[in-house]
């Protein structure tokens, strides 16, 4: 497969860039698009969800191929999945909550890029502490009426679709009286509003709903994912599933690559050599305890709370790896290039997905078992 | 594929804890500053097999390969267990040297050793078909003057290049082993022979009788060191280079079980102790900052681990690029420990800052372990030659 997949990668890439000219980024509406079409290359290919079921637009793949192909794919040097918050955040919940009418029908338009979801958890005064949302959905009719404000929408803009949190239950508070909701965005009493991210790129949006009406049947299969009222968990125990836990260490593994290119070109010191090594280990050991990771799932056994771990040490060691090369270019560092890019995306890594201030509690309390 | 410990391993590892806790408990550590250690858990350990694990069956040994040492030795490292287990289990023992409780210097002296190095173009100033050792060094013990301890810095795996740079022929012109000057043999109090490196860098076993000892006081005083002057001709053990440079790697690879194991230990310490102790009415581990800092700490424990456990592999399996592993692993084994040690004295606040606290007992075993078969420097260095990355052009 890895072979397969190499030749596959070499060749698809060279003929996609060549069909769209300059390469944009994906996080704005022309790179959005552009990236679409590699998407659906990655789909009639079948590589586009190894890991999932045929029947899914899946190629059957154990977690194994899942992170032969993420390696492939990023030393490729293809582009970031614009699908990925569809692929990598809601299909786990659909997985282990969706109904059988919701798999028939959302999964496999996921693979394909059809329907382009992003996700509508943030609000502006529930970052950190999710669990504060107060969009509402009011049961009316055969269906919902939804009012409030969603924000931080990664590429919110550019999506048909959104899967989000909704009060359900006004007299409920915190983690209680939730629920996940499947929401088209080209509702009437929706308005999506693009703006710029750290690096300037239109990948954030601020959604808001005023009164707008969701049919229970507005998405095939029903917009309810899970129980009403149950929004919390199907959220949460998405991110403790195989599927939602895991992020390659791929990524991280063609930018070492990529960094230790950038020192042979220009003559490096001791302390510089030093400080790539120590870098490159720590992507070795991110690799390592990925495959002690996916060990563990493969032989039955759970990984729960300990992907706090992941998520703080490779936000991390991105930045470092970003800082490396911005320093080995020096007075070039300020100019729009890869690596500035990259780094301004890296920043948002210790933010999103649960700050690492979240997570560190996480450890302490549910890892180490401290009080809380 | 599958990557972690098999129930075979991890059942090996499980009884050598529990042989530990029992034979080897603070109380018995901390009476091991007092006095050299008694044989207790040595001889328990042998008697599991542990110190004959990488001997083959028919000399008597267990037969198996590091994959089963490298978690055994995890669990005396974070015990504390004041005897040579690396030195005798995974440096001596595939040497064919059985039986014996063996003390080394060769954690102290191979980093400087060419076979050992990080690479030719970090010991480019010396010719290592020589077989000599590549760095030279002062000697600290006997009072040498500032030029020649940053020498011995140096040659402990410091900002060799730039260091060096002009300062070449110096270095060439002093002895390579100064007969005034013994590197520190740990465990020398109790061993029952002494493998020492030898002036053309092999490797060569002394009865204690063909040693004089001048015992030094270290901070971990339950490490028994001393100064090893040899009296008699010893033994060649071996003078091949690559058998040498694989003894030296399998003690790198015990010394990073040890650490990995100290860290936990240390954590579990802490973790302990914020949980008891109120301040402010309630558990210290109930505020942040203290949950923050024992996060960090077993994010580092928690991402060593593997790289330990792989080099374990890659040495037990012989894989082309197993010294980098071993140096991966020794690397992220220093960081875990330095972070961890750091973070478990804070936690305990002037509790642990006592050597009547238990923690000490660690801590200080790990300050003695991060520096010696290379540190993490001498490590990056070797990785960072496994890399491809040259150091030719002088920049950055």
């Amino acid at each position: 497969m890895r072979s397969e997949l190499r030749d596959w990668m070499q060749r698809n890439l060279a003929e996609w860039r060549h069909e769209i000219g300059t390469e944009l980024s994906g996080d704005t509406r022309e790179g959005f698009a552009q990236q679409l079409l590699w998407e659906r290359r990655l789909h009639e290919s079948g590589w586009s969800a190894v890991s999932w079921p045929k029947a899914y637009g899946g190629r059957d793949g154990t977690l194994w191929h899942w992170l032969i192909f993420e390696e492939e794919y990023w030393r490729a040097g293809a582009p970031q999945r614009v699908v990925q918050n569809g692929l990598q955040i809601l299909a786990p919940s659909i997985f282990e909550h969706g109904s059988h009418d919701q798999k028939r029908s959302l999964l496999a338009r996921i693979a394909s890029a059809q329907d382009l979801w992003c996700q509508g958890w943030s609000e502006p005064d529930a970052g950190s502490d999710l669990a504060s949302v107060s969009s509402s959905a009011s049961r009316v009719g055969d269906g919902w009426v939804l009012n409030g404000q969603k924000t931080w929408t990664t590429r919110g803009a550019f999506c048909s679709h959104l899967f989000g949190l909704f009060r359900s239950d006004p007299e409920s508070s915190r983690h209680r009286g939730l629920t996940y909701l499947l929401v088209p965005l080209d509702l009437e009493g929706i308005a999506v509003r693009g703006f710029g991210r750290l690096d300037g790129d239109e990948g954030f949006a601020e959604v808001f709903f005023d009164e707008a009406f969701l049919a229970d049947d507005a998405v095939a299969g029903g917009v309810v994912l899970g129980e009403v009222g149950a929004g919390w968990q199907v959220a949460v125990s998405a991110t403790s599933t195989e599927r939602g836990l895991l992020r390659s260490p791929g990524r991280y593994q063609a930018a070492c690559e990529e960094l230790v290119r950038l020192c042979s070109q220009r003559g490096v010191g001791q302390p510089m050599r030093r400080r790539v090594a120590a870098v490159c280990m720590r992507v070795d050991a991110y690799r390592l305890q990925t495959l002690q990771t996916i060990t563990t799932l493969t032989s039955g056994g759970e990984i729960g709370s300990e992907a706090s771990l992941a998520k703080i040490w490779w936000s991390e060691l991105d930045i470092e790896l970003h800082e490396i090369a911005l320093d080995l270019l020096g007075p070039e560092a300020e100019t729009e290039n890869a690596w500035s890019k990259g780094y301004q995306f890296s920043l948002a890594g210790p933010i999103y997905a649960g700050t690492n201030e979240i997570q560190r509690n996480i450890i302490a309390e549910r890892v180490l078992g401290l009080p809380r | 594929m599958r990557f972690g410990l098999d129930e075979d391993r991890e059942a090996l590892r499980v009884t050598a804890r529990a042989l530990l806790q029992e034979l080897c408990s603070p109380a018995a550590v901390r009476a091991a500053w007092a006095q050299p250690p008694d044989r207790d858990v040595w001889s328990a350990l042998a008697e599991l097999g542990a110190l004959g694990v990488l001997v083959p069956e028919v000399d008597g040994g267990l037969g198996l390969d590091e994959t089963y040492l490298t978690p055994v030795v995890e669990e005396a490292g974070g015990a504390a267990l004041p005897h040579p287990l690396t030195a005798t289990a995974f440096v001596a023992a595939p040497l064919g040297l059985t039986g014996l409780m063996v003390a080394t210097n060769l954690g102290a002296v191979g980093p400087t050793l060419a076979a050992c190095g990080a690479g030719a173009d970090v010991f480019s100033h010396t010719d290592p078909a020589a077989g000599a050792f590549t760095e030279s060094r002062g000697n600290p013990a006997a009072g040498a003057g500032a030029e020649s301890r940053g020498n011995f810095a140096a040659g402990a795996g410091a900002e060799s290049a730039g260091i060096f740079s002009g300062s070449d022929a110096e270095l060439h012109e002093e002895s390579v082993l100064g007969a005034d000057f013994d590197p520190l043999v740990p465990s020398a109090a109790i061993a029952e022979a002494f493998l020492l490196v030898g002036e053309a860098s092999e490797l060569r076993l002394y009865e204690p009788h063909e040693v004089e000892l001048a015992p030094v006081e270290t901070v971990d005083r339950s490490r028994h060191c001393a100064r090893a002057r040899r009296v008699g001709a010893g033994q060649v053990v071996t003078d091949d280079r690559e058998a040498v440079a694989a003894a030296f790697d399998r003690g790198v690879l015990g010394t990073a079980a040890e650490l990995l194991g100290l860290s936990r230990t240390m954590l579990a310490l802490a973790v302990s102790h914020v949980s008891e102790r109120q301040q402010f009415g309630k558990p210290v581990g109930g505020f942040q900052a203290i949950k923050h800092h024992l996060a960090n700490a077993r994010l580092q424990i928690e991402f060593a681990a593997p790289a330990v456990l792989y080099a374990a592999y890659a040495t037990a399996h012989r894989l082309p690029e197993a010294r980098r592993d071993v140096s991966q692993a020794k690397y992220l084994a220093d960081q875990a420990v330095a972070v961890t040690g750091r973070c478990a004295l804070q936690c305990h606040g002037a509790m642990g800052y006592t050597v009547e606290h238990d923690l000490h007992l660690y801590l200080k075993r790990s300050w003695a372990l991060r520096r010696t078969w290379g540190d993490s420097r001498f490590h990056a260095d070797r990785v960072a030659s496994a890399l491809g990355l040259s150091s030719a052009v002088a920049q950055g």
